[in-house]
């Protein structure tokens, strides 16, 4: 093995060069600045230096346009169930034709189905003479715009479904579920939920853990030994059975996503431990840092000393590990609703997807089913760049 | 390999031509060659000797050679029979056993049984010199052992089943006679039909578990060496063939392990087993079983495509969809597909809460008309073409009805509404009076209040909740009709059927070919699957005393027949309660129907044989009257 | 330091009788009870079941008491370390938990062990060539381990297997070996079955570790006293394990208690997918046939654990870094 020291220095030297590079690259004002910069403009302007953390940035940003205008971007309706095409395989669009004729506007062929004589699963045959083109802001199945607005414009599509042979024209671009359904769509109508739900709950147990941690860190004493023992016994209470307990309980009228959210949020009454950990003990350190002591002797109060003096302290610690603990919760729905405890059909989230793709015959003969899943490795990754990328951005000593 | 395999054939053939001798001679019994070694070694008797003196003669259609090992593989559910029915098959021999037409009975281990009249009397024989599977004789001391200390225990067995209130005289070591004050007409079917040895219980080995055996110190030490708080819990732990590997049984083979301890139940052959083949060969053929539990029915499915099944029914039966996965691999791994029918009379159902109690939903889950108009809200082909179609198999339109087949198909029933036409649907509920709409466009009630109803899914198979979301999605869509489909854990479902907190429900049926089979009134009130026997019954426990409820004036006419069809001794007197039944059912319409099941998935090695008639119903071990102690392998 | 650790211990006795009153409630909470499941199955097997033989089983089980007799109950028999007794299995809890949790803590171990000998020296190349294009491929499949669904990747793995091998990869070891004595055979066979669990744990399990080793560890090599130490020309290899890398594994071993109770229920999902005989499955099983005794003693032994694992991740923080056992 090559000597890690000599590794480290060489390490060392090339990112001395880099750094300079990236000094010298700066203009001479933004340079002056660094010295008069806040915590905040400093930590943005780290950050976006980390690559990676811009691109993980950058398509979280994609993922949220995509969840707020998912219905208006897929093609079809999440239940647009149609029986001329379960289990079909991504069918795209075409810009060159068979003659090899190019068309800037992509066009659709007939799609047949029939079935294979021996094992009976689905094929589909695409007619090649007959083509559709595809159109801009058509008319579909109907739909709520962020929840509210009536609207059925779908950004593309056919405008005729129905093919002169009994086939039918469409674009599958991830191809169709069981029940014909595109995934496509459903994909993009599950970002809603997926990349949502999580957030409240997150955002709950973080104001949850940083008001008991810092009390307990501020104040320490009695208050912060009967905190630490409140933070044990909800540490040893085990999830599974709590969630399912908590399912079980819920009047059963509820719509599904409204349970899941129920419980999202009971959850995060469990979950806030370790966050109040992280601050509490940053809290310790802080309390006797002289500017802190300054503080108090210069007559400000305790919430005063907390707001402005403390907590700005290490906000982007704490956002950096925000943006970590919600990839825990997206990949928490999926293990959940593989467990059949978290969403369930007919509700639509990356969850309720996957936990139909993991189905054996799903995964050995319409493997295209499991796309979703590709969707939850990619926001998840995005959220650990961000949030790696804003805890490098935090830390002064990098 | 192709050698050992003619001569096989060559022996096969020799062994076919032979003259078949009804009875064999007792000389003649040959075994399995780990068995006669045993016998070499002196540690079990000769096979004539633990044979009974007139064994069963099998007469299976290729005589088979010994060997091999049998593979199955089913889930740990929650509602899981599979686990528990074929180690109780595997196991537990039969005393009766039901042909293949479901109707005519042959004796198991049994000798001979014989009914009076008016079926107030049944006599039955032991075959002489029957034999406990650890050598043990079967007398009828195990008779009396059975009815005095648990059937006529309080702590055992608190109350009486309807097919046990009999009284029991012991003629002599092999004969009794159980008698009833009423007469029971399906009695011997009752026992043909389920599995378990029903009237006879190891007593040496019992004996030592039971309360009026030992004197309490012993009881005390006896649980304490046995883990267990309560003697009865001991005693019932101890006499279930399909927990406790130290029960001595009757069945073709003997479980060898503890099936709580492990994941993988296994069996070796019965040494004392009761039948022989036309050759005079001990069955059975095959030396031991393996059942492999695992935690879904996809690893079920993985196995089976792997080649790790040899022949099952159980678990790869309930879904057709899996077809093209296990067709893709048959001819690679070596197993064929065949199919059976389900019992089950419909793919899904919809059962209305006619009894509900909920002021507003009440007068239309009550009423017909209101079901009938949304049995014709339903594109029944759209349903069927999207979930209940595979290849060339596509389910038939239908109400859940009894079967074509059975002797009481009714096409009238099978197809009445079942035809789309949202017009007439339409104009049913306006005439209702539910003519207004709330803001979303639903319809409200006729008083006005804002309607809206949820089906609940139970969570058997997670296709439910997709087909009842569709069939919501229609009447939404067709009748304007406010349903939303919700699922629930089995559990939780019956614990709110049960209570009657539920408007809609869906199942896919019971007993659709009316098998003359459990004794329990249910079985015969119509095959939606719905348990009318246990909600309405006398004496039937309620829970949620507040939620109480009556059953409507001819949900009680359907119990009456229900009850008729049961007790009755004249079999003109139970087609007619059975046509008062269907009349009933026809009028109003309680659940409906989507179609037919799909067939049930047989996976068979191609390597093994004797394998013939499997049934997908459970109560049979999923091996219908095919007989498994005939199954041959040619995977030694 | 005694004294704290006393202290700390009988605090514990309060918390674990509040423990056990949640943990009761929990099981306690879906409507229903395991009779209602119980008697379910009696009828979907065509059994009638009358009101009479339902008061005998509630006598029987127990369940005819008010609801703070059957917690005594459950209390009294566990403070003398009987589990109860499970309705679904007809078996004492002890002996059914018993049988699966060898295979589970040897599963957990074994993982665990795995994970730090993948996470540590990765972590430490990472960290000591950062930028390199090593330590860019560890980060890499890092981002991917902590991002994929475990069970995902498990049953694609095996697919992948099936689909080379053709062979079912599920359980612990081939079904002819269940019930055997631990012979070579057996042990080869497992091993061929065992690794896919160990392989999907590794990719997953790892991930979370290595990142955040390989972070704390940069850390310390940035800071003043590494590079003093080197200026003063303590050798390269003495110095890295000596200071930098013994605080940045402080952490990790301050949290060596929190893996107790993971260690009790093992990889449940994991388990679920690949079919592993271990507590887990074991535990669900019982929460949704509502096997009270069951489910609450796993439960609570987990909870039990999770106490545990703090009071010794506390103490081993206060042994393994002198500027907290001062402030003591």
């Amino acid at each position: 093995m090559q000597d890690p020291i000599k590794g480290l220095q060489k390490v060392n030297r090339r990112e001395m060069k880099r750094r300079k590079a990236a000094y010298k690259a700066q203009s001479e004002r933004e340079v002056d600045s660094i010295y008069v910069a806040s915590q905040w403009k400093l930590t943005r302007m780290r950050f976006k230096r980390n690559r990676l953390a811009v691109v993980g940035f950058v398509t979280l940003c994609i993922i949220y346009f995509i969840a707020l205008f998912a219905n208006f971007l897929a093609p079809y309706g999440k239940q647009d169930y149609n029986a001329n095409i379960t289990n079909m395989a991504p069918h795209g669009m075409h810009w060159i034709d068979e003659e090899g004729s190019f068309s800037f506007r992509p066009f659709v062929y007939e799609i047949v189905k029939g079935y294979d004589p021996v094992t009976f699963a689905p094929t589909y045959e695409v007619d090649t003479t007959q083509k559709q083109y595809i159109s801009l802001f058509v008319k579909g199945t109907p739909y709520k715009l962020f929840g509210l607005i009536d609207c059925d414009v779908h950004l593309f599509g056919v405008k005729e479904a129905a093919g002169p042979n009994g086939g039918i024209y469409g674009v599958y671009l991830f191809g169709t579920d069981q029940a014909g359904r595109d995934l496509f769509s459903r994909t993009l109508i599950g970002a809603q939920i997926s990349a949502t739900v999580g957030l409240i709950g997150v955002l709950l147990s973080f104001f949850l853990g940083l008001i008991m941690g810092g009390l307990s860190g501020y104040l320490g004493g009695t208050v912060d030994v009967i905190i630490q023992r409140i933070i044990d016994f909800v540490i040893s209470l085990p999830t599974i059975p709590l969630w399912m307990a908590l399912a079980a309980a819920v009047p059963s009228n509820w719509p599904v996503t409204k349970t899941y959210f129920c419980i999202t949020l009971i959850l995060s009454l469990v979950g806030w431990p370790s966050l109040a950990r992280t601050v509490r003990s940053k809290f310790m350190s802080l309390k006797n840092e002289d500017y802190v002591k300054a503080a108090r002797v210069a007559g400000a109060s305790t919430p005063r000393i907390i707001a402005k003096h403390m907590v700005p302290m290490f906000t982007s610690h704490l956002i950096a590990s925000l943006s970590l603990s919600i990839p825990g919760m997206i990949l928490g729905e999926t293990s959940l609703s593989f467990l059949g405890l978290g969403l369930r059909a007919p509700a639509v989230s990356w969850g309720v997807l996957l936990a139909d793709a993991q189905k054996f015959r799903n995964v050995a003969l319409y493997p295209w089913t499991l796309i979703p899943g590709l969707f939850v490795v990619v926001t998840v990754m995005a959220f650990n760049f961000v949030g790696d990328g804003l805890r490098d951005a935090a830390d002064p000593y990098l | 390999m192709k050698k050992s395999l003619s001569l096989l054939l060559a022996v096969v053939m020799v062994l076919a031509l032979c003259p078949v001798f009804a009875s064999a001679e007792a000389a003649t019994y040959t075994e399995a060659p780990s068995l006669a070694e045993k016998v070499q070694a002196g540690e079990l008797p000769p096979v004539a000797d633990r044979l009974p003196s007139n064994p069963q003669v099998l007469e299976v259609a290729e005589v088979g050679t010994y060997g091999g090992t049998w593979r199955q593989a089913v889930t740990s559910g929650t509602f899981n029979h599979a686990q528990h029915h074929l180690t109780g098959y595997l196991s537990n021999g039969n005393a009766l056993i039901y042909g293949q037409d479901k109707t005519t009975i042959t004796t198991g281990w049994l000798e001979s049984y014989e009914n009076n009249e008016d079926y107030t009397e049944f006599t039955f024989k032991l075959r002489d010199g029957l034999k406990w599977s650890d050598g043990e004789p079967v007398t009828t001391k195990d008779v009396e052992f059975w009815y005095n200390d648990i059937l006529k225990n309080e702590e055992l067995t608190p109350s009486e089943q309807y097919y046990t209130d009999c009284t029991l005289t012991v003629v002599d070591d092999t004969t009794w006679k159980f008698n009833f004050e009423t007469g029971k007409p399906l009695y011997l079917a009752k026992w043909a039909y389920n599995d378990g040895s029903p009237f006879v219980y190891p007593s040496h080995y019992l004996e030592q578990f039971h309360k009026n055996y030992n004197s309490e110190d012993e009881l005390a030490a006896k649980l304490s060496e046995e883990g267990f708080d309560d003697w009865t819990l001991m005693f019932q732990d101890r006499m279930n063939d399909q927990k406790n590997m130290d029960l001595p049984v009757l069945g073709p083979w003997v479980m060898t392990c503890d099936p709580a301890a492990t994941n993988t139940i296994t069996f070796e052959r019965n040494p004392y087993y009761w039948a022989v083949d036309q050759n005079g060969q001990q069955l059975p053929y095959i030396d031991s079983a393996v059942i492999s539990i695992v935690e879904s029915t996809d690893l079920v499915n993985m196995k089976v495509i792997a080649g790790e099944v040899d022949v099952q029914v159980a678990c790869v039966q309930e879904s057709f969809s899996n077809y093209p996965l296990f067709a893709q691999h048959a001819e690679e791994m070596g197993y064929h597909i065949e199919t059976s029918e389900f019992n089950e009379p419909n793919a899904m159902n919809f059962h209305f809460n006619a009894t509900s109690t909920d002021p507003v939903k009440a007068p239309y889950l009550g009423n017909a008309d209101f079901r009938k108009a949304l049995s014709l809200g339903m594109d029944r082909a759209t349903i069927i073409s999207t979930f209940y179609s595979v290849g060339p198999y596509s389910s038939e339109v239908a109400q859940t009805s009894f079967l074509a087949g059975s002797p009481y198909y009714d096409e009238e029933w099978a197809k009445e509404y079942t035809e789309f036409d949202a017009e007439t649907a339409n104009k049913m509920l306006d005439d209702l009076g539910m003519t207004e709409y709330d803001e979303n466009g639903f319809r409200k009630t006729a008083n006005g209040e804002t309607f809206d109803l949820v089906i609940l899914c139970p969570n058997f198979d997670a296709q439910w909740i997709e087909v009842a979301e569709m069939v919501a999605h229609q009447w939404r869509e067709n009748l304007k009709v406010n349903v939303n489909a919700t699922q629930v854990d089995p559990s939780l479902w019956g614990e709110r059927t049960e209570a009657n907190d539920f408007d809609i429900t869906n199942l896919t049926g019971s007993n659709g070919f009316l098998y003359v089979s459990s004794g329990s009134i249910g079985d015969w009130t119509g095959c939606t699957g719905y348990n009318w026997g246990t909600r309405f019954m006398p004496g039937v426990h309620i829970k949620d005393g507040d939620k109480a409820f009556e059953p409507t004036e001819d949900m009680q006419k359907l119990m009456d027949l229900g009850t008729q069809a049961l007790t009755t001794t004249s079999d003109e007197e139970r087609d007619e309660a059975i046509k008062g039944i269907i009349q009933l059912h026809k009028d109003n319409l309680w659940a409906i129907g989507i179609g037919r099941r799909l067939p049930a998935i047989n996976i068979i090695k191609n390597s093994y044989h004797n394998v013939a008639n499997l049934d997908q119903d459970w109560a049979y071990g999923f091996c219908g009257s095919s007989r498994p102690d005939g199954y041959w392998t040619e995977d030694k | 330091m005694l004294q704290y650790i006393v202290k700390r211990t009988l605090v514990l006795i309060p918390l674990l009788l509040a423990l056990s009153i949640v943990v009761f409630i929990i099981i306690q909470l879906p409507p229903g009870d395991y009779l209602t499941t119980y008697i379910n199955q009696l009828r979907s097997t065509g059994m009638e079941v009358t009101e009479d033989q339902i008061k005998a089983l509630e006598a029987r089980y127990g369940f005819d008491q008010p609801m703070y007799m059957q917690y005594l109950k459950w209390m009294k028999n566990l403070l003398k370390g009987d589990m109860g007794y499970s309705f679904v299995y007809n078996r004492p809890v002890n002996a059914l938990v018993g049988s699966r949790l060898p295979a589970t803590i040897a599963i957990s171990l074994v993982s665990t062990i795995l994970i730090w000998l993948i996470a540590f020296p990765i972590g430490f190349y990472s960290a000591t060539h950062k930028y390199s294009f090593g330590d860019y491929a560890f980060t890499g499949i890092s981002f991917f381990g902590v991002s994929v669904p475990e069970f995902l990747l498990a049953i694609l793995i095996m697919y992948l297997y099936f689909l080379v091998t053709r062979k079912y990869a599920g359980g612990l070891y081939s079904d002819v070996y269940a019930g055997k004595p631990w012979t070579w055979d057996k042990i080869v066979d497992m091993l061929k079955h065992v690794w896919i669990p160990l392989l999907v744990i590794a990719i997953t399990g790892t991930a979370g570790l290595f990142k955040t080793f390989r972070a704390n560890l940069l850390d310390e090599l940035g800071k003043p006293y590494v590079k003093t130490a080197r200026a003063k020309g303590v050798s390269n290899m003495r110095l890295l394990i000596k200071y930098p890398v013994r605080i940045a594994l402080i952490p990790f071993i301050a949290t060596v208690g929190w893996m107790l109770p993971g260690l009790i229920s093992g990889q449940t999902v994991l388990s679920m997918v690949l079919s592993l005989p271990t507590v887990g499955p074991l535990l669900i099983t019982a929460l949704q046939n509502q096997d009270m005794y069951l489910a609450g003693s796993i439960v609570f032994v987990m909870g039990l654990m999770a106490m545990i694992g703090t009071l010794v991740s506390d103490i081993l923080l206060a042994v393994t870094d002198p500027r907290i056992r001062n402030s003591m």
